[in-house]
């Protein structure tokens, strides 16, 4: 089972590695196979999964700190494995049509890096593997939407969704952390046994509000769902399979998990109800008045999450099984399909008649010149809008079922709310299919691309995602009771239909609600001049960023003088610090660390002659040649001390640093006359000299003061043993602390990148 | 920088260094030495090499050499993921002696570490100095 789970999320990966190297083409033709690999090793797991069978891999990763890279495969994450590797097998196919020489091998490592994070994301038990997965399908994201940044609504629309929910993913780190210390573990998988103790610590709510506070962000739930709507600047098969299908739903995922850890908590469940059933409110609003059809199904989208939100808020703690309530699965999967494929048909109409905005496309008649996406997408909105006899429909009864039993204050308030947002729904949805296609005007031929020059995968992919809304039209009883939800009992297609109850009555006038609404829209409707909630969220962006400048301005004023003192009152101030706390008092054999005098004197001129004259000269490379003279007389004392890798070092440092000095002062103009003012001098010269009071302080105070216990007495001991290296340094750097190389190379590499984008970069835009 | 003996010294210079960096990156477990030192080493013998002989185009002259950063990273961390592809935690290391006898030798995976650090430190340092080294003066 290691192996399959650890095969599945690498799959991507690798194939997102290997379409870095080849060819836009080739890239676009092996991008086919990690979903469908992933596929062929989930699919034979999923009977057994679906059943209830839970399977727990433990993979230790810092045990001594108590963080594991545990995963898991149960139901919920196995159904999310299949909705992302079976929607992606489509996306990857569609986005070679839709998107030819636009999609460089760029394009599909992000894809296919976002594929291999979802995967990750799903198949987590640790919360800390699950953040990091979280993080990078937001970065993933970002690439996405921006695709490569040249066109500025792009820009914008991958900056505003990587602020939210990157922001979303630190409350989420930081919930992570409070309810692990609270819990005692960060494996999900055994946090619900320790509920108890969970829900009576006093900061659990804090742990709840944060970890919400990133599912919330990152499933577009008010007040966080203005970013979706404008990441709809990325092409339509990244909309349709990010924004809508899988990342969209992490959020929802993530609520599942945590339902039975903090299901009993009395704030869960009408935080959820609320928040879900006002993002459906305010979405479907949003949706109503759109004019553009990719924003309508934006807008949608977020009304949508927000019903899956709610279904966690409805249900009693007791009846959530594995952290899937009745329906929800039902609900993700129609949702995912018909919206995935209703932007994939947007995507299709765009090409074919050039535009996507309802005011051009109403005034014409476009469905006997495309019937194939008349019919698809009218498939698609009928499941949106939730009328009878597909899979949308089951979904919306099964919404409301559950809101007629459930025993909470303002339930009234509730069905309301979901009968005017279900009524929202047959609006926008009428919107969609109607108004797109049956207008009075002949469509002129003068836009889009002509039809030939289209491939059909572009209407057959979509077409294989609304199949199994037309299959779970005919047999729900068999397809939600055997397929998705084995062991719940459904009824079966008459049996929905046949009785007239209170939730039948509902959806009448849901419908009835909704056409007259439509009716209306056509009507009194007016395109307007701009969005309103368009101004709102760009003026949130723009304040996010504003507040972030003035941080570094803050942070960051003044020159490089001003930089080195803050940096040396610190070390003074530590150093100070460090000697006031009282020292043990000094070890008889501290004399045995004296050098002979005569021989250190030597050593010791240099360096106080580098430094001195090295303040006293007055042109640059005379001052780093000096410092670099002090330096190598450091090297002396460290030979004299008998520490060849320290001598090693230092000399090496010391000519490396001068070089690059040299180098760099080579560009820079002749120093001029000091334009110091006395004071500044003098402050500076105090300065200085309490930096060199605190280190020699400091330096003195530890050698006649060697510390209770040294941490090198235990690392001498077990290097050879443990380590099988007979020099500690390198055992210390490469073993014992071979983490915290890793992450200081790693710095390296960063600041290596740095350089070459700001000097080289910069040399190539002037010369060019 | 254009000097004939300046030239004659590094070129032999190079090669030497070159062997001392190896030398100095393999006895680094046992003796001083190491992946950073080595790596400086080497660093600092190509950028002696690169100021000595002034290439005719600022393009030949900028060794690229970013791409051994990358290489450098993913070994350094591939080191520590074959621990977890076994089954331990990440970044332990595994040691194996082949031969017997005197003429032992002793492999372990903290060399391929190191390697990785030896890499990082020469990419990110010939990098660095070689974006100083480019001829044109901005102002």
């Amino acid at each position: 089972m290691q192996t399959i789970l650890i095969a599945i999320i690498a799959t991507p990966f690798v194939g997102a590695m290997a379409t870095l190297f080849l060819s836009a083409r080739w890239a676009g033709r092996i991008a086919f196979f990690p979903p469908a690999l992933v596929l062929v090793l989930a699919i034979p797991r999923w009977p057994a999964a679906a059943t209830g069978e839970t399977n727990i891999v433990t993979i230790p990763w810092f045990p001594s700190a108590g963080m594991t890279a545990n995963l898991r495969l149960d139901h919920l994450g196995a159904f999310f494995v299949l909705l992302i590797a079976g929607v992606g097998l489509g996306i990857v196919q569609y986005s070679r049509a839709y998107l030819g020489k636009k999609a460089t091998p760029r394009f599909w490592a992000a894809l296919l890096a976002f594929m291999g994070a979802m995967l990750g994301l799903v198949l987590s038990d640790s919360l800390l593997l699950l953040f990091v997965f979280w993080e990078l399908t937001t970065l993933a994201s970002f690439l996405l939407i921006g695709m490569g940044g040249q066109i500025p609504e792009a820009r914008a629309g991958a900056i505003r969704a990587f602020i939210v929910t990157g922001a979303g993913g630190l409350s989420l780190l930081a919930g992570t952390l409070v309810l692990g210390q609270i819990a005692g573990t960060y494996d999900l998988s055994s946090m619900p046994a320790r509920a108890e103790r969970i829900l009576a610590s006093p900061t659990r709510d804090v742990a709840l509000l944060l970890m919400l506070g990133g599912a919330f962000a990152k499933s577009a739930q008010v007040p966080f769902h203005f970013w979706l709507p404008g990441a709809m600047a990325a092409p339509a098969p990244v909309s349709a399979y990010l924004h809508s299908a899988t990342m969209v739903k992490a959020g929802i995922f993530l609520i599942g998990r945590l339902s039975p850890i903090f299901g009993a908590s009395p704030a869960f469940q009408p935080l959820l109800l609320t928040v879900g059933l006002t993002t459906f409110l305010v979405g479907g609003w949003d949706a109503v008045r759109a004019w553009d059809l990719k924003k309508l199904l934006a807008h949608s989208t977020v009304a949508n999450l927000g019903v899956l939100t709610a279904l966690y808020g409805v249900y009693p703690p007791a009846e959530v099984q594995g952290g899937i309530v009745r329906g929800e699965l039902l609900s993700i999967t129609n949702h995912a399909l018909y919206k995935s494929a209703l932007f994939l048909l947007v995507g299709w109409m765009e090409k074919v008649s050039g535009t996507r905005d309802l005011s051009i496309l109403k005034e014409e008649r476009w469905f006997q010149r495309e019937p194939v996406a008349g019919v698809l997408i009218g498939i698609g909105a009928i499941t949106m809008g939730g009328f009878p006899f597909l899979l949308g429909f089951m979904s919306k009864e099964v919404f409301l079922e559950a809101l007629l039993h459930a025993r909470f204050p303002g339930v009234v308030a509730a069905v309301a709310a979901a009968v005017v947002g279900g009524a929202m729904a047959v609006v926008y949805a009428l919107k969609l299919c109607v108004s797109t296609f049956w207008g009075p005007k002949v469509p002129p031929d003068s836009r889009g691309y002509p039809r030939a020059a289209l491939s059909r995968w572009l209407l057959v992919v979509p077409a294989v995602f609304l199949l199994p809304h037309v299959i779970g039209g005919i047999a729900p009883g068999w397809f939600i009771g055997s397929v998705l939800e084995p062991g719940t009992h459904w009824p079966a297609w008459i049996a929905v239909w046949h009785h007239i109850d209170r939730i039948f009555l509902l959806s009448v006038s849901t419908l009835a609600l909704g056409v007259g609404g439509y009716l209306l829209w056509r009507r009194y409707a007016e395109v307007p001049s701009q969005p309103e909630t368009q101004i709102a969220f760009d003026r949130l962006a723009s304040t996010v960023l504003g507040a972030s400048n003035w941080f570094s301005h803050a942070a960051q004023a003044g020159g490089h003088p001003r930089y080195l003192v803050v940096m040396l009152v610190f070390a003074a101030a530590a150093a100070a610090a460090a000697m006031r706390g009282g020292s043990p008092p000094p070890l008889p054999g501290a004399e045995a660390w004296s050098v002979d005098l005569a021989a250190a004197s030597l050593p010791a001129a240099i360096v106080a002659a580098g430094a001195v004259l090295a303040v006293l000269m007055q042109d640059r490379v005379s001052k780093v040649v000096l410092m670099a003279a002090a330096g190598y007389g450091l090297a002396v004392f460290y030979v004299l001390f008998r520490a060849p890798d320290l001598v090693l070092t230092q000399i090496l440092v010391e000519t490396i640093s001068l070089l690059l000095l040299l180098l760099v002062f080579q560009r820079l103009p002749r120093l001029g006359a000091d334009e110091r003012s006395r004071g500044q001098r003098a402050m500076h010269g105090l300065f200085a000299a309490a930096l060199g009071l605190g280190v020699a302080a400091l330096a003195w105070a530890s050698g006649i003061h060697p510390a209770a216990r040294p941490a090198g007495v235990e690392q001498l001991a077990l290097s050879l043993p443990e380590a099988k290296g007979r020099n500690v340094v390198n055992v210390i750097l490469v073993d014992f602390r071979g983490a915290d190389t890793l992450g200081e190379i790693t710095v390296l590499a960063i600041a290596a990148i740095g350089v070459v984008a700001l000097r080289v970069g910069r040399a190539r835009r002037e010369g060019a | 920088m254009n000097s004939f003996l300046l030239r004659q010294v590094a070129r032999g210079v190079l090669p030497v260094a070159v062997l001392f960096a190896i030398y100095l990156l393999l006895r680094g477990h046992d003796a001083p030495g190491g992946g950073f030192v080595a790596g400086l080493v080497t660093s600092a013998a190509v950028v002696l090499h690169a100021l000595a002989n002034v290439a005719p185009s600022e393009r030949a002259r900028r060794p690229r050499v970013l791409g051994s950063v990358w290489l450098g990273l993913l070994v350094a961390a591939g080191t520590g993921l074959v621990a977890v592809a076994a089954g331990g935690p990440f970044l332990t290391h595994s040691h194996f002696d082949v031969g017997s006898g005197p003429a032992t030798i002793h492999l372990s995976t903290t060399l391929l570490f190191d390697v990785g650090v030896f890499l990082v430190v020469v990419g990110s340092t010939i990098t660095t100095l070689a974006a100083f080294a480019g001829g044109e003066n901005p102002r």
